[in-house]
């Protein structure tokens, strides 16, 4: 089974004839192949031309991230899916603004029930019921919007209401999320959260690659600046689901705290020890299943993350409108 | 969008219509499947012996080619003979297709892992059969839509099954 390969380290990263090398102060790594689904690079590591050709023949994605744990860009291979007609049709249905606001609604809808969903796990006594109302209300309201501008405000605002749960969900006293701050995160909370999106959006953007979608169109993220957008529409899915109730039970467990941070120029970081954990709490997520109605068996959140891909290649296509996954 | 017929399209067309329309479409099955990764790995490990392995023309995968005395022949490797009506229009396509080029060619389709080998022939009701099948191919993919999903016995093993039922 192929898996995402972590790096930390620093050295040097090569090909070595049909494996992949990982040379460091340490010594040397064999890593096969065939093993690797994807790498996500937080070191500082070396790389040549050979290895990205070694990795764009067997469809392998390098994501990395700089010394803080911000994403700084991914090493797509070249397209070996491509489907001239998917991608036409998901310009079509990004042109289309009647389209395009069907799906991002639908984007923004999954995400805030899930959130809702998130939020009962933790409604002991009731005592979350006026913020799960308050949610349910602007998802009533989403209909209401005649713009993708207004879905990301109404987002916005729901999302801050959720925000200011984070403090009760987790019970040591030393995390506050008080608002959201990013690039850098101003507190600890603020700092977990970024990181597991960062994680988030790449393992969603490899996922996207083994289908036949474009993931530079995004339907409530605006395709712009040729960036990526699509992992981001389908990350919301998955935000409050995945990495938030992470961050709960790391904190909760206290297998992360206060210590495994340190301060940067103008913010928070994770030090590299509380990564480490992360990232293996994540991947382990990532590998618990749940059964699926519709293919009879049991899948893995990783491979959920990839059929929301499928359904949307199926609404484009207007096989099967598209549901998000409600978890 | 081209829509092409290919020996794969009318293999294909013989177990489900819908897993026809979408390779037609250029939209391909997951590449991680097992049963792919399986198939990927018999073609490359079977007869190595053959001078001519693999020749690729528009539409067409020839798995293997070469004389045997005065005739030419066409091979298509499979991995079990589950599919054999499909696999006999899939090669009497590309005999078919050959002949449009000046080639004269016998097929024979391949079993190596049950040691079996059945021979096929561009005669009369072989062509009877491959345009009707063509025919009936080209119908279908000119469909705008892709046709519904039914489940059958090859789905699990499909590597359309994440995209169908998802």
């Amino acid at each position: 089974m192929a898996e995402p390969v972590y790096i930390f380290s620093d050295g040097t990263l090569k090909r070595k004839e049909n494996t992949i090398m990982l040379e460091t102060q340490s010594g040397k790594k064999h890593i096969p192949v065939e093993n690797v689904s994807e790498i996500k690079i937080f070191g500082e590591v070396d790389i040549n031309k050979r290895l990205l050709e070694f990795l764009t023949q067997k469809n392998i994605i390098v994501h990395f991230f700089n010394r803080y744990g911000y994403y700084v860009g991914t090493y797509y291979p070249r397209e070996f899916l491509n489907s001239g007609m998917i991608i036409l049709r998901q310009a079509e249905f990004y042109l289309n603004s009647v389209k395009r606001l069907e799906l991002a609604r639908l984007f923004v809808e999954g995400s805030l029930k899930n959130i809702i969903n998130t939020i009962k796990k933790y409604n002991e006594n009731g005592r979350f019921s006026n913020t799960i109302n308050a949610i349910e209300s602007h998802i009533k309201n989403l209909k209401q919007c005649s713009s993708v501008e207004q879905l990301m405000a109404l987002e916005g605002n729901a999302r801050e209401i959720y925000y200011h749960c984070f403090d009760n969900f987790v019970k040591s006293g030393d995390f506050h999320f008080e608002d959201r701050s990013k690039r850098p995160p101003q507190n600890e909370l603020n700092a977990l959260v970024s990181f597991g999106n960062s994680l988030l959006y790449t393992t969603t953007l490899s996922e996207i690659y083994k289908t036949h979608l474009d993931p530079r169109i995004g339907f409530l993220h605006t395709t712009n600046d040729r960036r990526f957008t699509l992992n981001l529409d389908i990350s919301e899915i998955f935000k409050p689901i995945i990495v938030d109730r992470l961050i709960f039970t790391l904190i909760n467990r206290k297998q992360i705290k206060k210590s495994d941070f340190h301060e940067i120029t103008g913010g928070i970081s994770l030090k590299e020890n509380a990564r480490r954990t992360f990232v293996q709490s994540f991947e382990e997520k990532l590998k618990d299943t749940i059964y699926h109605s519709g293919l009879k068996r049991k899948v893995s959140f990783r491979t959920l993350i990839r059929t929301e891909a499928y359904k949307i290649e199926k609404h484009i296509l207007e096989d099967e409108p598209y549901s998000p996954y409600l978890g | 969008m081209s829509k092409m017929i290919t020996g794969t399209v009318l293999l294909s067309f013989t177990v489900c219509e819908r897993e026809a329309w979408l390779i037609a479409h250029q939209i391909e099955p997951e590449q991680s499947n097992p049963f792919i990764e399986i198939g990927r790995l018999i073609h490359a490990e079977s007869y190595r012996k053959n001078q001519i392995r693999e020749i690729a023309l528009p539409g067409i995968k020839i798995d293997m080619i070469y004389s045997q005395g005065q005739v030419t022949v066409v091979g298509e490797i499979k991995k079990s003979s589950k599919f054999l009506k499909g696999a006999r229009l899939q090669l009497l396509y590309y005999l078919s297709e050959l002949k449009k080029r000046g080639v004269h060619a016998a097929g024979k389709i391949m079993i190596p892992k049950e040691k079996k080998q059945i021979d096929i022939n561009l005669d009369d009701q072989g062509i009877k059969d491959l345009n009707q099948a063509i025919e009936n191919v080209e119908k279908l993919v000119s469909l705008p839509k892709i046709p519904q999903k039914i489940r059958n016995a090859f789905c699990t093993k499909c590597g359309y099954e994440q995209f169908c039922w998802s």
